[in-house]
């Protein structure tokens, strides 16, 4: 990794630490220095503004999510259930990424900024349909399973923000995934 | 006497003030614009609710209330199904007309995390009233929670209402997959 890469993501480290303790909205007035130790002349040399900066954490933790996706995908040991369940753990391991990205959504409702990078196309549906229809599913039904099986993570990773109650939460998609399995049963048929 | 007054006017004004941050968002909500929108003053609204971010509480709470209201109703009959329940819920979500609603819930939220302390309650209350509505069951009723609010934020960010309903029809015929063998029921 080059010099430049390894120092861009140790800003990013920095900034995202210092998100995760003060919000995102305080980022907007911030000075540099107390985001990452450094002059604004030097952050302008990685990012040209707070909004790109805001790109460059989600894009990564994006890659991030998805390297262990793809990871997951490619062992053939694993069912979908417990690949279900392992990217969870993932979700809820990586929980200020997960709140910077539902901040960021907010604003991007009315912000054509922030619109561009949180509601970009992910391609999610492009690497789990492929392994649901090799196992059997028709190509309506492997979409059908991957939209509901990204929402419940999602939806279960607001209420865990939200509410910080993992007992209940994960109770939860402990049962979800026991019923997925059956589920997805029925739609290989 | 006069605390009658003061409580129906501060009801009346609050529908109104409801209306119109439904209608234009949390985004640069400012005092003086709504106060000129809702026939008040900055100083009326100010007198009523205490301050913008008690104004903007008043109405989460009075927008979450209206909608439970709608629900309850919509599903209270006990000859209705679960599957049909579910399919009528979503379909009054995820129309078009229901989208200023999920929008503000979105700001809100996403405000929220970010300063808890703006909107008390609001983080809890978004998810325990919705549970107590979804099912006597918690467990239940927190994985109905998770899939409406993700099938929502797929439909705010992408719009790609076939394809979401497409799976929310799969979704809302697996519940049965979840419902206790005996003594299931609604709550009230």
């Amino acid at each position: 990794m080059d010099a430049d890469l390894q120092q861009r993501n140790r800003h990013l480290d920095l900034i995202g630490a210092w998100i995760a303790k003060h919000g995102l909205a305080a980022l907007a007035s911030a000075s540099a220095e107390d985001v990452a130790g450094v002059s604004e002349d030097e952050l302008r040399e990685f990012f040209d503004s707070r909004e790109d900066i805001v790109a460059a954490l989600i894009a990564r933790d994006r890659t991030f999510h998805r390297e262990q996706l793809a990871k997951l995908l490619a062992d053939p040991t694993l069912t979908n259930t417990q690949r279900g369940r392992s990217m969870w753990q993932h979700y809820v391991d990586a929980e200020n990424g997960m709140r910077l990205f539902f901040e960021a959504y907010g604003i991007a409702l009315h912000d054509e900024q922030y619109g561009r990078f949180i509601f970009g196309a992910d391609d999610w549906f492009a690497m789990i349909d492929p392994v649901l229809e090799r196992q059997g599913m028709s190509s309506g039904n492997a979409d059908a399973f991957a939209t509901l099986f990204i929402a419940v993570i999602r939806g279960a990773m607001m209420d865990l923000c939200a509410t910080g109650n993992r007992g209940r939460v994960n109770a939860a998609m402990e049962m979800w995934f026991a019923a997925s399995e059956i589920l997805e049963k029925k739609l290989e048929q | 006497m006069t605390r009658t007054v003061d409580l129906e006017s501060r009801a009346r004004l609050l529908e109104r003030v409801s209306e119109y941050v439904v209608k234009h968002g949390l985004h640069d909500l400012s005092l003086r614009p709504l106060a000129q929108a809702v026939d008040s003053s900055p100083r009326m609204l100010l007198y009523h609710f205490g301050s913008k971010e008690e104004l903007v509480a008043a109405v989460l709470r009075r927008t979450r209330e209206r909608q439970m209201e709608m629900f309850e109703k919509m599903c209270g009959s006990d000859l209705m199904t679960e599957q049909a329940m579910h399919g009528a819920v979503w379909a009054t979500m995820s129309d078009p007309k229901f989208a200023p609603y999920m929008i503000l819930f979105f700001e809100a939220y996403s405000i929220a995390l970010r300063d808890p302390k703006r909107f008390p309650g609001f983080l809890e209350n978004a998810v325990e009233d919705w549970l107590s509505f979804l099912s006597p069951d918690r467990t239940i009723a927190t994985i109905k929670l998770a899939g409406y609010r993700g099938f929502m934020l797929d439909l705010a960010a992408t719009g790609d209402r076939k394809r979401i309903t497409a799976a929310v029809e799969v979704w809302v015929d697996s519940l049965e997959l979840l419902t206790p063998k005996k003594g299931h029921r609604r709550a009230q």
